[in-house]
């Protein structure tokens, strides 16, 4: 479960900006929609501890951000927050097998037969011992998802996931993504510019 | 997965571009190796075949001839000396030792020397079959000799007037002996007594004189007095006479002192020039390589901003990103390292072998020694070098550099 106070925050080149308070469940899911600039992206950071806000706290699984030096928020980040950016980036150099196990928390055992599962769910049987640099488009959504939610973390948080996407791509993208999130009762946070996926969402904050 | 795996896993991957660093590390350090090695071992082996000799007395000539021919038995000598002449200066008061040299005929491309037996305690020469020689047309063999030849004792030869088969024929031997490998000239010889090389000489001059008066054969007039040798090798009996029996020598007599110790610093001298700018070129191509490695690092810093800001999320610390590329780095230098061991010993080798030597000037690729390890740490500390200059880099990299701007 994730719970925020109002947070704010302000570059010293100028923008500041105050976010409202949230609080999401397991398995819950929350849309945060805004144009350019509106701060949607500086959120986003201060969710995942990458940024301190300078009023507010927010608390992940009970643990507060505010009461972990960078070290521990970097090692709390790994094992509690998923990530999906809109570029799906992937290390080259390893099969997405091994993209999937690299990216795995060094403090739990692997599950390899619940991986080995989730990868016949989502069709990536043929593809899973090649490298990355020739997948399809869908094949690396469906990877990026897959890498986000195997090591079951508290929160997913997707930065753009559907602004490359056509219109079917897209529906499909954010159906799967919403159902994988429910299934290891992961909250899930959406920051996009996208208004194609408003529908989508039953909670979400438009700015 | 371990960093040692993924950092091999990433070089298998991107080869192609550190193939440049890897190729210049490897020749420049193979260069270093083999400039060093072939300098180390020749002063060595000129060192050890001077057997602590003072002065070598020959024919009027150049001193480094002299010095090359019998010392080490790989130049032609300036001509030759009367014998009784060289004994006198044998017996002058300020030699302790001296040790009259006589350039035979040649087996194979082995030299047949006609000495005495003081030469094996003068190179420390062992035995390690039968015994010295006691009669005229006795040799011992020097161990190259013996194993290329496979000459046992009891087996007789016939030398070769030059250094070449076509010359065969001349003077029967009968080997007596065989030495132990000792790394010294020894190994390269067919040692024999000074008579019988004398023998051999005189009825070949008698030979040579029957056939020119159409006559069966006809024996050297007076061989006695006439009998000469090549060289005269003297350790001094005190240090004043470096200064004095030299000048003596060439001051008194129609023969030629030549100090092996000022001749061989002046080969050294001429040898080192020559190394010393094969070593800059060494050194060039590490400079390259490691430029090659910078930049390298460099640009591929920007390509793998993203690759390294994606291991941030999944927890890598930056000190681990920086360990990861340190080890990627090592990895690099170290197979360098052993590329470059491996082809300077074949290297070494072929060059050798090329060249003839046998073991008394065979170069030895087998050691491992300090200077190995000093060529490995160098490539260690510009890769800690290349790691310290882009730290900062990689201390900026955030996941954040992965979202979109604001």
């Amino acid at each position: 479960m994730i719970q925020t106070d109002i947070l704010h925050f302000s570059y010293s080149s100028g923008p500041q900006f105050a976010f409202p308070a949230l609080q999401l469940n397991k398995g819950e899911s929350l849309l945060i929609l805004g144009a350019s600039g509106s701060g949607k992206s500086t959120w986003l950071q201060l969710l995942s501890g990458l940024r301190k806000p300078e009023s507010g706290e927010i608390t992940l699984d009970g643990s507060a951000y505010s009461g972990l030096s960078k070290k521990k928020m970097d090692q709390y980040r790994a094992e509690k927050i998923g990530f999906i950016f809109q570029e799906h980036h992937f290390i080259p150099s390893l099969s997405a097998w091994e993209n999937l196990r690299v990216a795995f928390p060094s403090t739990k055992k692997f599950p390899e037969a619940e991986a080995i599962e989730l990868v016949k769910d989502l069709g990536l049987e043929s593809i899973i011992h090649k490298k990355p640099t020739g997948f399809s488009q869908g094949e690396k959504q469906r990877l990026s998802i897959l890498r986000a939610v195997l090591p079951k973390p508290a929160l997913i948080l997707a930065d753009e996931p559907s602004s490359s996407l056509d219109d079917a791509n897209c529906e499909k993208l954010i159906n799967l993504l919403q159902e994988q999130c429910k299934n290891i009762g992961s909250a899930l946070i959406v920051v996009t510019h996208d208004q194609r996926i408003k529908t989508s969402f039953e909670r979400r904050i438009e700015r | 997965m371990n960093l040692f795996k993924l950092a091999l896993k990433n070089i298998q991957f991107r080869w192609m571009h550190q193939l440049l660093t890897l190729l210049l590390f490897t020749l420049a350090m193979a260069i270093l190796w083999v400039i060093h090695e072939v300098k180390v071992q020749s002063e060595n082996k000129l060192l050890k075949n001077l057997a602590h000799t003072d002065l070598v007395i020959g024919a009027k000539g150049s001193p480094l001839q002299i010095i090359l021919s019998s010392i080490y038995h790989i130049d032609a000598p300036t001509g030759n000396i009367p014998y009784p002449e060289a004994k006198r200066w044998a017996k002058h008061p300020m030699v302790r030792q001296a040790l009259p040299l006589a350039y035979g005929d040649y087996y194979l491309s082995y030299k047949i020397l006609g000495t005495d037996t003081s030469i094996f305690s003068w190179y420390e020469g062992k035995l390690t079959d039968g015994r010295l020689w006691t009669n005229e047309g006795e040799v011992v063999l020097g161990a190259s000799c013996a194993a290329i030849s496979g000459l046992k004792v009891g087996d007789t030869f016939s030398g070769q007037h030059g250094d070449t088969e076509a010359e065969s024929g001349h003077g029967e031997y009968r080997v007596v002996g065989i030495l132990a490998p000792s790394g010294t000239v020894l190994d390269q010889l067919v040692l024999c007594g000074l008579e019988t090389v004398w023998h051999v000489h005189e009825y070949e001059s008698g030979e040579r004189k029957a056939e020119s008066e159409g006559l069966d054969s006809l024996p050297a007039k007076n061989p006695q007095a006439n009998r000469e040798i090549t060289a005269l090798m003297i350790r001094y009996k005190n240090p004043m006479a470096a200064i004095q029996l030299p000048r003596i020598i060439n001051e008194n007599s129609q023969l030629q002192a030549a100090a092996p110790s000022i001749e061989i610093n002046r080969l050294s001298f001429m040898l080192n020039a020559g190394s010393d700018s094969l070593k800059w070129v060494g050194m060039v191509l590490l400079l390259l390589a490691t430029f090659s490695m910078l930049i390298q690092i460099w640009m591929g810093l920007s390509v793998r901003k993203n690759e390294f800001a994606l291991l941030r999320s999944f927890g890598f610390g930056s000190a681990k990103l920086l360990f990861l590329l340190a080890l990627e780095l090592g990895l690099l230098v170290l197979v360098s390292f052993f590329l470059a061991e491996v082809s300077a010993r074949w290297f070494i080798a072929v060059f050798t072998s090329e060249l003839g030597y046998g073991s008394a000037y065979a170069f030895d690729g087998s050691s491992f020694g300090s200077f190995d390890l000093q060529l490995f740490l160098l490539p260690c500390m510009v890769v800690a070098v290349a790691v310290l200059l882009i730290a900062r880099k990689i201390y900026q990299i955030s996941i954040a550099d992965l979202l979109q701007h604001p």
